[in-house]
């Protein structure tokens, strides 16, 4: 009996082991199941979060946006110590993946930063702003909810995202302090060899030859904060020869500063014969020639009480206007040429073309313009003979039978108005003395001098006004008063990559260029097919998709077949851009499109408007510049090495009106989070 | 010396007793075989079921590799999937084929697949729902085995950024 018990005992062990062995064989496999499932959850539930953030992060109002941006200690851990940052995450919605799931199963995702760079690769430059390069964890649990917490599974999954500025704030007061990516889009119109490119062309880069007009304006007119800047690069740091100069026409006259004309000082009938050494023989020949002409034997005349008055008047520089009147072209000319020799300079031009761009609204010039930029005219330093209270006595000699009387009158000049209003108009041009004998001299010209004053020479020094000249001496501004002349030690300098200066151009990594931070860009080297298939540039519905910096290794054309219509915020930089149609916002939109070559022209064959910001910098001396096949109709701002309106459609009025969406008092951000996971890591519970 | 003999030979175990005992013996053993076979059936359902269920998984698995774009041409543009995932409304069988590309257990023969796509949204974020059903063929080894008859597993493909 105690054997038939022994081996029940032993045989019911073995069947009840077997049978939980069995049982756990059931359960294991229910385990694995659940643990699957908690998996797939998992993997649809990361990639939703992942759609989820690259959806809200394209919507720059989106709180999570904006907390991303901010690096909230709420989302960023990357600061913290190991101990304080289980908290840190935001939630974020799975909706779809909730749905899919099953009842006894819980999904949650929470996404936080878990490293942000902010200083470039090559740690010497510090990015702009909030920008930078960081990591992205995305954090997804799923687990059962009853006790049985066997099979719950966590992904955790890291994304690169970058941040970069497409616009950044600027105080239109200030300068800036430091290098941001966007510096350029501060500018309606920048150029980076502005100086050096109008010194080589002796000023026609700035006053053509044949018309070509350019006509600056602001699109908010009424918000000087929202202006942009024209800025002409500087050649030096340092020093007066990074001037560039507008001519003045007759559209212009209201810059001319302080008054447009005034008397000086008088001089006597004396002092007038000493200055005009013939004045009074000229007269009595012509008084003798005059009696002859009656038949008289001969006739002489003298003038007294006349007196001469030295005045000025500042007229507008270019050929248009100062033809209108006699012989002024060529006192200007004669002029300019005695200044090139005193200051022993060639550099101004012989040419008074009309200026070949025009800056809206004058009132305002002062708000927009930086660096050293003035307006050049004629300042008419001149004499005249005034002759409202001379009088002429005239004598003549005649024969009356056998004998020759004289005949004596004394006539007032003013009973004959016309002959005063003549002289009065008769305006003589005035000279520096000194410069003009030592001209002379040079040049070997041996004529008379319109007027000897050196008789007056002190009275001329102690009044310069008095003098002609061809003045460069005030900025291009409206409202100057006398003597409010160009400050030439202010030399602006945009802070520009790496801390270098705009003139320090002679190897590429010194240059000025915008968006200079590669790791900022989103994506690099693609191709217009890549455009397509990556889905930012749809060439049959025309719809381009902006969102941070992309980089192309192609020359890109857009508007091939009709108008371009952008959405978001970005920079395309290609080698090459061509713009063959309008390109224009979605509308109800803030897009901001920003168009960058380097050492490539952009060419817009196109009348209609192009709402872009268009950047052509090389990243040495390659020279970017604008090509406009047609008017152009600009709503943006160009950013250039040169001007080179050689380029520009001749005879035509071209527009560009700046964005005022490019002047903001907050960075425009984009943020890049890339679909690669750079890390992952599937924890499956145990207990 | 003889007592003691006599006493040896009336401790011996009667007919009756063995007949106890083997009765014993007898329940026991058969308790012990239901057990066995009982725990045998468990473990062959966890087995197929775990067939079931990696067969569910495979074309989940599959179908993300795809990635959103090309299911989306199946549901939205009538593109064909592969033919060894047939999305659709009926069973398919899974054969077993020594030289087929695709290799899968000879057990997987004993099972029939439903897959099927349905597009999902919710905001702007676009998914395509997967929904694959393992249903053990009628009059099998595998049905005599399992406890449920079907193994459905769902799961969410999300558009992704190109």
């Amino acid at each position: 009996m105690f054997i038939v018990v022994f081996v029940m005992a032993i045989v019911g062990l073995l069947a009840i082991n077997f049978f939980r062995m069995s049982r756990e064989a059931q359960s294991n496999a229910h385990r694995f199941q659940t643990s699957e499932v908690a998996r797939q959850l998992a993997a649809a539930a990361a990639d939703e979060a992942f759609m989820y953030i690259h959806d809200r992060t394209g919507d720059v109002s989106s709180a999570l946006f904006k907390k991303l941006c901010a690096r909230e200690s709420s989302i960023d851990m990357s600061s913290k110590g190991f101990e304080n940052r289980d908290s840190i995450g935001e939630d974020i919605p799975i909706e779809l993946t909730k749905k899919a799931a099953p009842d006894h199963l819980s999904v949650s995702a929470k996404a936080r930063i878990t490293d942000f760079r902010n200083v470039d690769s090559s740690g010497l430059g510090a990015y702009y702003g909030k920008e930078g390069v960081g990591t992205l964890e995305i954090q997804v649990t799923v687990k059962p909810k009853s006790a049985f917490q066997k099979g719950t599974c966590t992904i955790i999954r890291h994304h690169d995202y970058k941040v970069v500025a497409v616009v950044s704030a600027r105080n239109n007061n200030e300068q800036r302090t430091g290098y941001a990516n966007s510096y350029a889009l501060d500018y309606v119109l920048f150029l980076r060899d502005g100086a050096a490119e109008f010194e080589s062309t002796r000023g026609l880069s700035l006053n053509p030859s044949d018309k070509r007009v350019i006509t600056i304006s602001q699109g908010d007119e009424s918000n000087p904060e929202k202006f942009g800047k024209v800025y002409f690069g500087t050649k030096t740091n340092t020093g007066s020869d990074n001037m560039v100069f507008l001519n003045i026409d007759s559209s212009r006259e209201s810059l001319l500063p302080g008054d447009k004309q005034r008397n000086l000082f008088l001089v006597d009938g004396p002092t007038i014969d000493q200055i005009i050494p013939g004045f009074q023989s000229s007269l009595s020949s012509q008084a003798n020639k005059d009696a002859k002409d009656a038949g008289a034997k001969s006739g002489s005349a003298s003038m007294s009480n006349h007196e001469g008055q030295f005045s000025f008047s500042k007229e507008p520089i270019t050929d248009e206007h100062l033809s209108k009147t006699e012989n002024m072209t060529d006192y200007r000319d004669y002029i300019m040429y005695m200044q090139s020799f005193a200051n022993n300079a060639s550099q101004m031009s012989a040419e008074y073309y009309e200026p070949g761009i025009i800056i809206k609204p004058e009132s305002s010039l002062d708000k927009i313009i930086e660096g050293d930029v003035r307006q050049r005219f004629f300042h008419f330093g001149r004499f005249f003979v005034d002759l409202s209270k001379a009088s002429v006595n005239v004598r003549v000699r005649y024969k009356s039978g056998f004998r020759t009387k004289t005949k004596s009158e004394t006539a007032a000049v003013a009973s004959d108005m016309s002959t005063v209003e003549k002289s009065a108009n008769n305006f003589m041009p005035c000279y520096d003395p000194a410069v003009e004998d030592e001209f002379r001299a040079a040049m070997g010209i041996t004529g008379s001098k319109f007027l000897v004053y050196d008789v007056i020479k002190s009275k001329i020094d102690a009044t310069p006004d008095a003098v002609s000249r061809i003045d460069l001496r005030y900025p291009y501004r409206k409202g100057l008063t006398e003597g409010s002349f160009q400050k030439t030690n202010t030399v602006i300098q945009p802070k520009l990559y790496k801390h270098r200066e705009v003139s320090a151009v002679s190897d590429p990594l010194t240059a000025g260029v915008p968006f200079a931070h590669v790791n900022l860009w989103a994506r690099r080297e693609l191709t217009n097919a890549h455009l397509t298939e990556l889905g930012i540039f749809n060439s049959e519905t025309r719809k381009l998709k902006l969102r941070g910096v992309i980089q192309m290794s192609e020359a890109l054309t857009l508007g091939k077949d009709g108008e371009v219509e952008f959405e978001g915020s970005g920079v395309i930089i290609a080698p090459g851009i061509t713009i063959k149609n309008a390109l224009k916002p979605k509308s109800g939109t803030n897009s901001v499109c920003v168009l960058v070559t380097r050492g490539f022209p952009i060419t817009i064959d196109t009348n209609k408007r192009v709402e872009a910001a268009l950047i052509s910098m090389g990243t040495s001396h390659i020279g970017g510049y604008i090509r406009a096949l047609k008017p152009l109709d600009l709503y943006g701002c160009i950013a250039a090495d040169k001007m080179n309106l050689g380029q520009w459609l001749q005879n035509a009025q071209h527009k560009i009106t700046y964005n005022p969406l490019l002047k903001r008092n907050e960075d425009l951000y984009q943020i890049n989070v890339s679909r690669w996971v750079t890390f992952e890591r599937v924890l499956e519970q145990e207990e | 010396m003889s007592i003691k003999i006599i006493k040896r030979r009336v401790l011996g175990l009667s007919l009756l007793e063995i007949v106890i005992a083997m009765f014993f013996m007898s329940i026991a053993i058969l308790s012990f075989f239901t057990m066995n076979q009982a725990s045998n059936q468990s473990s062959m359902d966890a087995y197929y079921e775990f067939l079931a269920f990696s067969l569910a998984r495979e074309p989940i698995e599959v179908f993300r590799g795809f990635g959103y774009d090309y299911l989306a041409s199946i549901v939205f543009e009538g593109a064909a999937p592969p033919a060894w995932y047939k999305v659709d409304d009926n069973f398919h069988d899974i054969p077993f084929d020594a030289t087929a590309d695709m290799q899968y257990p000879a057990e997987a023969d004993l099972f029939q697949r439903n897959i099927k796509l349905a597009s999902v949204s919710e905001g702007s974020l676009k998914g395509i729902k997967i929904i694959v059903t393992v249903a053990v063929k009628g009059m099998s080894r595998a049905e005599i085995m399992m406890s449920r008859k079907s193994v459905t597993l769902e799961s969410v493909v999300m558009e992704r950024p190109k």
